[in-house]
């Protein structure tokens, strides 16, 4: 090889490999089950920690000043797992409709955080512990099959 | 008796003022991630700052000089520059993340936005630099961080199975959940939390501030041997809070407010208060420390007049490098910046520049013109030149584990 072809394939290397990085490029099974797991793990550390965060606060173990910290700190989690979902882009029908159902469980989720941040505020006359507490377990278990699948 | 008293005071002040935010953050996330396979990690931590501080407080004990003055003068300014360099961008990064960390300590108690407490929480850093005198300043941040004792409190509270405690600390092992880069990535950062560069600076500063003589040397040693391990336990107890409570449950520790839910779980509110207590003053001391670091550092090696013994007006460019220090660290913050993600770099950075930081002391440690008698012994040295080693493979191996690990993601 001349020595003045060898910028040009380092070139035509370069633009290869980028153009296989490109979005909507081919992925790997691991890569797609990668992309789909870790904001569904995200998201469950997220409600169980807003859970435990609940539970405190019903047993009179948490102040509601440390609780709506806790508890906005897991939303910001749960809203960056969502995002991650959104940004996601599926290489084929079965991977969609993979990320459709994951995105419908974080969005449960992320409605069962937001619902416990309006408990702690006491800003409506929302639901009770209870019911907070029943929607976190729900949302858990929502991710659980979704982590399962 | 009043000896006795001093070493008291010494060493509680030691166990009090050894935590920060690096040691709270790190030790909580790889708690929640890897049970206690880490804590070995901590032990050899401990061991290194234990070897560094009582050998950087002996060569200010018997030179009557600041060890970084020494590193100038007995290794050349282009040597002592880069340890400066290093040595000030990684204090001054630390600086962020610990009144971020103050901020965060006063939003959990407030629940008020931490952007609202980041200014005040340099003002009042500045405040006390200014105007408190050393030996209160080290000795109230020291005593009240002692609260921090809650976690070892709180672990026996949780009731845990003592036997798996046992056997991850004792047969550490990488999780399934976890790949082996990881756990060697967070490794660094436990042994860069607890082996950070400015707290041996402040240490070698701090003899000078408080004008120890040779005589002074086995106080700061038994401050040394016997403080920092008994605060390297609380490491250890902040990591087993995490484990017992987060690690079953799946859940990633990513911020300060989960940091203090298992105390919660344990002691209830009055644990919550007392270990939010205990947060601020280990934030708020380590943020006197680190903003006396970058002026103690600049000072040092540029020859400027130093020390918090000297009226403002006879050090102003000392004075004026931490005020300049203390406004980066708030204008860092303000852009928004998670201060817990501040901390994580800050803590694996801390590791890169450690051979910077440690060989220099090794050097000085050794030369009989500054030391005299007092020059380290054989086992001394031969522990140094070990740690060299670790230091070394941690500094270089940083930087390729946080590309390869996503910074431990």
């Amino acid at each position: 090889m001349q020595v003045r072809s060898v910028p040009a394939v380092v070139v035509l290397a370069a633009a290869m490999s980028l153009g296989g990085c490109a979005v909507g490029g081919t992925q790997t099974p691991a890569q797609v089950d990668e992309a789909l797991s870790d904001p569904i793990d995200q998201a469950a550390s997220a409600v169980a920690t807003a859970a435990l965060t609940a539970r405190l606060l019903r047993d009179d173990r948490l102040t509601a000043a440390a609780a709506d910290v806790a508890i906005a700190d897991a939303l910001h989690e749960v809203v960056d797992a969502r995002g991650s979902l959104a940004m996601f882009v599926p290489p084929d029908a079965e991977s969609n409709d993979r990320r459709t159902t994951a995105s419908a469980a974080v969005g449960l989720a992320l409605d069962a955080v937001a619902d416990a941040r309006a408990w702690v505020n006491a800003s409506s006359d929302g639901p009770g512990a209870a019911d907070v507490v029943a929607e976190l377990t729900d949302a858990a278990a929502a991710l659980d099959a979704q982590a399962g699948s | 008796m009043k000896k006795l008293l001093g070493v008291a005071l010494g060493v509680l002040t030691a166990i009090g003022g050894f935590l920060d935010i690096g040691d709270l953050v790190t030790n909580a996330v790889v708690g929640s991630r890897f049970g206690l396979s880490l804590a070995w990690v901590v032990v050899v931590g401990i061991v290194g700052i234990c070897l560094f501080a009582q050998m950087s407080g002996r060569v200010a004990a018997v030179s009557g000089r600041a060890t970084f003055e020494i590193i100038r003068e007995r290794l050349g300014p282009r040597a002592a520059g880069a340890n400066l360099v290093a040595s000030l961008l990684i204090t001054v990064l630390t600086l962020t993340a610990e009144i971020g960390g103050v901020a965060l300590a006063l939003q959990l108690a407030s629940s008020v936005e931490p952007r609202l407490w980041i200014p005040v929480a340099a003002l009042g850093v500045w405040i006390v630099i200014w105007r408190a005198k050393f030996s209160i300043m080290e000795n109230v941040t020291g005593l009240v961080g002692l609260a921090l004792v809650v976690f070892a409190v709180s672990v026996f509270l949780l009731d845990p199975d003592w036997s798996e405690l046992g056997h991850q600390a004792l047969q550490p092992r990488v999780p399934a959940s976890e790949d082996h880069a990881t756990y060697w990535y967070y490794a660094i950062a436990l042994f860069g939390a607890a082996m950070t560069p400015y707290e041996v600076f402040f240490f070698s500063s701090g003899a000078v501030e408080e004008r120890w003589t040779a005589k002074d040397i086995g106080q700061s040693r038994i401050n040394v041997l016997i403080g920092f391990p008994l605060g390297g336990l609380l490491s250890v107890a902040i990591a087993a809070c995490a484990a017992i409570v987060f690690l079953p449950a799946q859940v990633q520790v990513d911020s300060l407010s989960q940091i203090v839910l298992p105390v919660a779980l344990a002691g209830g509110k009055l644990a919550l208060a007392v270990v939010i207590v205990g947060i601020v003053a280990a934030t708020f001391g380590a943020a006197l420390e680190t903003g006396l670091s970058t002026g103690y550092t600049l000072a040092q090696f540029l020859g400027w007049s130093w020390g918090k013994f000297r009226r403002p007006a006879s050090g102003a460019r000392f004075h004026l490098t931490m005020i300049v220090a203390l406004v980066a660290a708030v204008g860092i913050l303000m852009t928004s910046v998670d201060p817990i993600k501040v901390t994580e770099f800050s803590v694996v950075f801390s590791a890169i520049a450690l051979p910077l930081t440690y060989l220099p002391i090794l050097v000085v440690a050794n030369d009989r013109e500054y030391m005299g008698a007092h020059v380290n012994g054989r086992v001394t040295n031969a522990f140094g030149l070990v740690y060299l080693v670790i230091v070394l493979v941690a500094s270089v191996a940083a930087i390729p584990l946080m590309m390869w690990t996503g910074a431990g993601a």
